[in-house]
This record gives structure tokens, sequence and C-alpha cells, in this order.
């Protein structure tokens, strides 16, 4: 009951090619845009003044609260009921909704990330006269970064799938593609198989190019000696034969 | 969505990303540092936060950034699934007055929930809406002297995305039912009625909505065939009610009987009839079609010129013989035209 030759049709047709394009950059853009909301609301959740740091719970309260779906709708259906001139696009919705929801997320991640630094630090770079701003941008978050960077990883990779959301609204990315393209010739399976496909790709490349991250953040080369010394096959697998020496 | 808006939104984003960039590379920098220069004590590794120490890796990482931007700004216009339909070139100027307040000028844009075929769906040879629907509001558009632009909608909120004017028409195989009439206005174009699909020889024996009590149903959601089966659910059936799985897109529907998680699905008859059509042997339809009631293009209530246009069109299209046409196009049973 497969039909193999639908797959073969769509696997490299533009249409796929353009929504994976699209799910690639609305992930990549959403999680520059979460990121760098994460680090204000969670600077704010750490703040002395209890109306930052209230306004930042209410916010992490609200976005990791409710389902992202939900949050979507609410934006796509909602805020022009409010107002009429809230029209927003199928991609500016989706966009803000998902850096939004993802902005709360990666405050908890980068306030853990903040945490870890021990608190001499920030001391030690007071004791020396740096401003506050100046010794968390200096002294604390770099530090930080090592333990944020896994997590995000891992954040970006549900970012790349959770884009499937955009459908609901009918925008054109992977998840859209398949229901739109099988719809009229039975071939939903078949497509649904295509665009798996493709996150795939697309999340394997994004594990390698995180591994490379983490190596680069980490003081002791750890992850560089794993891809040194382990066998593709043993790093996807955690089992498997060791690499060729002098490889 | 439009090109400037895309290209817009791509400029002010790139703008906004290469200032977000500096105190990003910063960062990255720092850390660099620290996997570079394992001994040195952070303070005084980080205290040249200096672009200058890196500037090819500076210059990539912009360049990455604001061509990303840009491309995306190229790509976006082509985002959503749209379809710039001109139709067969028709001699005649148009002599019905043009709607005001368009939301593209010289464009009637139409929402369509393109997972219902042959009233609506995707041509997956160009990528483009099709579908009797869609060719029947081209040829309308025509009539008044625009384009149609049909674009891809999800027919849950369809009647929400018409009255908050993501389009200013829709024509996606609707109902008219009292309660869809106090949201919009409807122009009838179609007489559509309620089939049921089942697999070949009805094993079940369903022929009627009451034969479905205590059986597994598969129905779209938002559909009147929905509203059928609760009604049916609080009288016929209300001691051994229907089982509904309801989901928001018909193909998925369709799924649902194909692999046998459904005894029956439930769906206007032209769609049960194009299924039955695209896989022989199959499916079959069980009994006859139910509930005929008309269909219509749907129009914000108080867009007086607008629906005057599109009647005026409308009744243009069917003078002229290309409704007939459509229906014979499409392979429609003609009891099902308008008169």
């Amino acid at each position: 009951m497969l039909q193999w030759n639908v797959i073969g049709q769509f696997i490299f047709s533009g249409f796929v090619l353009q929504a994976a394009w699209t799910t690639l950059w609305i992930s990549v853009v959403a999680q520059i845009l979460g990121v760098i909301l994460g680090l204000f609301i969670a600077l704010m959740r750490m703040s002395r003044y209890p109306v930052l740091s209230s306004i930042a719970r209410a916010y992490i309260w609200f976005f990791r609260g409710s389902p992202l779906l939900v949050q979507v709708l609410l934006l796509w259906d909602g805020l022009p009921r409010i107002n009429p001139n809230l029209l927003l696009s199928d991609i500016v919705c989706v966009l803000v909704a998902f850096s939004l929801n993802e902005g709360a997320y990666m405050a908890e991640i980068t306030r853990a990330g903040i945490a870890s630094v021990d608190v001499g630090q920030m001391e030690a770079a007071k004791s020396l006269g740096m401003r506050y701003s100046l010794a968390m941008r200096r002294i604390v978050l770099p530090q930080a970064a090592r333990v944020i960077v896994p997590p995000l990883g891992n954040e970006f990779n549900n970012m790349l799938k959770t884009t499937s959301i955009a459908s609901v609204i009918g925008l054109a990315e992977l998840t859209h593609f398949a229901q739109q393209f099988g719809s009229p010739t039975f071939a939903i399976f078949e497509l649904l198989i295509v665009v798996t496909l493709y996150y795939l790709l697309m999340t394997t490349i994004w594990g390698y190019v995180q591994a490379w991250i983490e190596n680069r953040l980490d003081p002791n080369r750890s992850t560089k000696v794993e891809l040194q010394e382990k066998s593709w096959a043993s790093r996807m697998l955690g089992f498997g034969s060791q690499a060729q020496a002098g490889r | 969505m439009d090109v400037v808006q895309v290209s817009l939104m791509g400029e002010v984003l790139s703008t906004f990303l290469v200032d977000v960039l500096y105190v990003c590379y910063t960062t990255y920098v720092h850390t660099l540092d620290v996997s570079f220069t394992e001994e040195v004590p952070f303070m005084v590794s980080f205290s040249h936060p200096d672009r200058r120490r890196h500037p090819r890796l500076y210059t990539l990482f912009v360049g990455v950034l604001v061509g990303l931007s840009v491309l995306m700004a190229a790509c976006g216009s082509s985002n959503s699934t749209s379809t710039t339909s001109t139709g067969s070139s028709s001699s005649t100027k148009p002599t019905i007055a043009a709607p005001k307040d368009l939301i593209t000028p010289g464009t009637l844009t139409v929402g369509s929930d393109t997972t219902y075929p042959p009233q609506e769906f995707i041509d997956t040879t160009t990528g483009k809406a099709t579908g009797f629907d869609v060719d029947l509001i081209t040829a309308i558009a025509q009539q008044i002297g625009l384009t149609a632009d049909v674009k891809t909608a999800n027919f849950t909120t369809i009647v929400d995305d018409l009255r908050a004017k993501r389009y200013d028409v829709v024509i996606s195989a609707q109902t008219i039912t009292p309660d869809r009439e106090k949201q919009v206005d409807f122009i009838p174009y179609f007489n559509a009625g309620q089939s049921l699909l089942v697999p070949k020889g009805n094993p079940k024996g369903l022929k009627t909505v009451t034969d479905l009590c205590g059986k597994n149903v598969g129905v779209q959601d938002g559909t009147t065939e929905l509203d059928t089966l609760n009604a049916a659910n609080k009288a016929d059936c209300k001691s051994n009610p229907i089982k509904l799985t309801s989901l928001s897109a018909q193909t998925d529907v369709i799924q649902l009987l194909v692999n046998n998680r459904v005894d029956a699905t439930f769906q206007d008859s032209p769609v049960t009839d194009y299924y039955l059509k695209l896989n022989p042997g199959h499916f079959e339809v069980g009994g006859s079609i139910i509930n005929a009631a008309p269909e219509g293009i749907s129009i914000r209530k108080g867009d007086t010129s607008m629906f005057n246009a599109i009647q005026a069109g409308f009744k243009a299209v069917k003078a002229n013989g290309t409704y007939d046409n459509l229906f014979k196009k499409w392979g429609l049973n003609p009891v099902q035209k308008i008169s």
C-alpha cells in the first residue's frame, strides 16, 4: 500500500526544500530572539527590585504554563479581536509566539547558568571596581555560558521540530507541506516519511554543530577526545567498535 | 504576506540582529579565550573584549547573519502557499463595479482550506491551489476585473480569519448554516449533501446516521457533519453514542478509514465521490446523500460592495457557461448546481 514512487517524487522537490528552509530559518531566528529575551528575563528574575523580578516571574509563569499551540492561536485569532490593527501575518505571528515562548524557557536555563557561577566571582569583580553590568558581561556570563550551552542545544533541537505547530495557521513549513501535498492523492503517510527524513537530517547536523560548540567551550576539550577516539557508529549508538588508530 | 512587508521585516530584523551581534560576539570571544588559554585567569583574558583580536571571525559572523536576513527577505514572499491565478483570458471588459476596501488593490485575496478535494486542494505538480471552488472564484474575480490570490487557511479558524480581514472572501465548501450566517454573509454557489464513506462491501451495513450509533466515525472539525453527528448523539443515539474522532484536516480523517481506525467517515458528498474515484476498490458510499444544503462564498458582514460585486460576478459566470463547464471539468454531479 505504500507508494514508494511518491516518496521518490517529493524527496528532492523544490516544494519540500522550500518548506525545509522555512522551518530552518524560523527556528534559527526564533531561537536567537528567544536567547536574547531569555537573558534579559533571567537578569530581571534575579534582580533585587521586586517590580522587575515579579514581571519576570509572571512572564515565565504564563509562557511556560500554557501550550505553545494555544499561544500561537491566541496571537493569530485573539489579537485581531482586541484591535483590528493587531493583525499579524503568519510569519510574524509564529516568530513572536515562538520567541516569547522560547524566551521563558531560556530565562530559566540562563538563570540556572548564572546561579552555577560562584558568587565569589561577582564579589571579586566588584571589589576590583567593576559595575554590575560589566562584571556580569565579562566575568559571570562567560562562565555561565558553559552551563547554558548544552541545554540551549537541546532547546534548539526541540525548536526545529516544534515549528510544526506553525502548520495550524497555514504557514508553509515541513509539516504543513506534508498535509497539503498528501491531501489530493492519499499519500499523507508517504509525505510524512519525507518530512521526517528532513527533520532527522536537520537535527543530526545540529547534533554535530552542538558537539563542536561544546568542545570549544570546554577547557578540558573532552568532547574532542571523544570525537577522535570513537567511531561514528559508536558515537551515534553508544556502543560499537573504536575508530582506527591514526584517523 | 506581500514582498514589501517581508523585505521591510527582513530589514528591521537584520538591523536588530547586527545590533545584537556584538553582545553575542564578545561573549563568544571570551569563551574562546577560556579554551585557548587555560592557564590565564578569567580576569586577565576577559579584560580585552576587542573585536580587532578576531577580525575574520567577526566578519564571518556578521556576514552569515546579514546573509541570512537578506535570504529571508528574498524567500519570505514565497513562503505562504498562495496562488495567483490568471485563468483563461477573457476579451470582455468587466462591467461590474469593483469592490472597495480590498486587502491588496487589484487582487481578490481568497481564503480556502486546501485539504478538501475536489473543491479545493494543492496541485502536487505546481504547488498551487486548485479545484472547483478555486476555478470558480478565479472566474468570478476575472468578471469584476480582479486577480484571485488563493491563500491556504485552516478550516477551524476560517470564519474568524475572514472577520479579522485576513481575506477578502472565503470559498471553502462552507455549508450555509444559521450559526454561520450570524457571523458572515453567504452567496450560495454549490448544493452539497453529506455522505458516508465506508470500506468496500460496507461490512457493517452503514447507510444512515442512526446506523452509526455505537460505531467509530471520523469527521473534520468545525463541519456541519460534526454537528449532525453531535445532534444524533443527543437524540437517536443517546443510549449508544457514536464514537467520534474529529481531526482538523479532511485528509487525516480519510486516513483514519484507510488504517481501519474508524468504521466510516462522514463528509460532504463531492469529497466522498472524489476519494471513491481516486481509490476504486477500497471504499464505497454508505447509503445515499443526506441533508443536501447549499454551500456559500462567505463575505464579511457590512462589506456591501464586495457582496454585490461577487454576487454579480457569480451571475455572470453562470450566464456565460463557465459554471457548467467547471462541473464537467471536475466531474461533479450536476444535481449539485445552484439554479
